[in-house]
């Protein structure tokens, strides 16, 4: 390898002293690209820019917390703790409270709280707690529960895979009911990116008079978004155009 | 239509990159007369894209990479077409010695025994100094890809090196 290279070196010093195009060439090439470029005629080949390294660091920290979350939220419902997670549904009965805020039951003793409580509230049961028997092989000390906005993290990632999940299933008005609903439970989510996504595409999908305008306000809010190509497919917005 | 503010962002950018991109086709065996064609299309594509690229990436490894879609398409049209015509440049032809232009053609004969895929991965690991990994994302390859190719590019150029006194650099010095 050390020997190929020093036999390349003079070759690729000698190509380095070597002149480049001459100033007439360049400048004659580039008013070629400007023309083309006003014209808006491009060639058929397209070669995305390169994704920033951020992108898989995000992916992965949104994988692992979402993977702890879940592991806090069965291990919060084992040992009988208040479930950190106020939105996931638990099919058994809890030996605690249930982790939704039940809205049959409303306490008839507090004047008029509503439904949505912090989780610390909901660790007094409405009725009697039963024995604890069924979870006794598994027993840990109590771990301290995740920040309150780690649970919101989760439960806004929930919410938008419901969302995608309505657009996969050409449900668009679903989908414009959860980007409406994360919009209101969340005014200042970490997803406010992909929510406008899910919901410019939603719109698209429903054929609505407000979609064009709509992806060009989300394109020109996020030009380098990772949904900017998605925007464009569905609502047939051109690449050059944003 | 783009935007004034986009063309004078395209054209700051070909200012300062069209050296590395000449070079950069030259090297990917696009012959001289065609490479102000092939740098034509590769800010064409620049320019189609450019709002979306971040800055935090490296601007020159999307440069390589279209150079090198770009100088792909032009050795496909070109085998299509030329079926009877003489080559432009035959890599077997040994340089004529002696002055720096002969060592840089040199370089780009050498170059040419290679296909394309191992001269990317060649050109990018020897004369650009990239590490596997970078190769590999520039190229969307993976990495053990990288590695074999470059092996045998490697053997190649060693055999070519060898074999044509022509393209050793105490020839082309002298």
């Amino acid at each position: 390898m050390n020997r190929l290279g020093e036999r390349l070196q003079p070759l690729i010093d000698a190509e380095q002293r070597c002149p480049g195009p001459t100033p007439e060439a360049v400048a004659d090439c580039w008013e070629r690209i400007a023309a083309d470029v006003q014209r808006g005629s491009f060639p058929a080949l397209d070669v995305p820019p390169p994704l920033p390294p951020r992108s898989p660091l995000l992916w992965l920290a949104l994988v692992v917390l979402g993977a702890g979350l879940v592991g806090a939220v069965a291990y919060g419902s084992r040992t009988a703790e208040p479930a950190p997670v106020a939105t996931v549904a638990v099919p058994t009965p809890a030996p605690v409270a249930p982790m939704l805020p039940p809205p049959p039951p409303p306490a008839p003793v507090l004047v008029d709280t509503p439904a949505p409580l912090p989780p610390a509230e909901l660790s007094e049961p409405s009725r009697p707690a039963e024995p604890v028997k069924p979870v006794a092989p598994k027993t840990r000390p109590p771990r301290p529960t995740p920040a309150v906005e780690q649970d919101t993290f989760a439960a806004e990632l929930r919410l938008l895979a419901q969302g995608q999940a309505a657009l996969n299933r050409h449900d668009h008005a679903g989908a414009l009911k959860i980007a409406d609903q994360y919009q209101k439970t969340y005014p200042k989510g970490h997803f406010m990116e992909d929510r406008d996504a899910l919901r410019v595409v939603a719109l698209c999908g429903a054929a609505s008079p407000r979609a064009a305008t709509a992806a060009r306000r989300f394109l020109r809010a996020y030009p380098s978004s990772i949904h900017a190509a998605r925007v464009r497919d569905a609502c047939a917005v051109p690449s050059d155009n944003p | 239509m783009p935007s004034a503010a986009a063309l004078a962002q395209l054209e700051a950018l070909y200012r300062e990159h069209h050296g590395y991109v000449w070079r950069s086709l030259q090297r990917l065996g696009v012959p001289e007369p065609h490479v102000a064609d092939a740098m034509h299309d590769v800010f064409l594509v620049v320019a189609r894209r450019l709002h979306e690229f971040e800055h935090r990436a490296a601007m020159r490894t999307w440069l390589f990479a279209i150079a090198f879609r770009v100088a792909q398409g032009f050795h496909r049209d070109r085998q299509r077409q030329s079926q009877r015509e003489q080559p432009l440049d035959d890599p077997d032809a040994g340089p004529a010695p002696g002055t720096s232009v002969d060592n840089s053609i040199a370089l780009h004969q050498l170059l040419q025994r290679l296909d394309d895929d191992k001269r990317a991965v060649f050109i990018l690991a020897h004369l650009e100094g990239m590490t596997a990994a970078e190769i590999a994302t520039v190229l969307g390859l993976k990495v053990p890809t990288v590695y074999s190719r470059l092996r045998l590019a490697r053997e190649a150029i060693e055999r070519a090196l060898t074999d044509a006194p022509s393209h050793s650099p105490r020839r082309a010095q002298r």
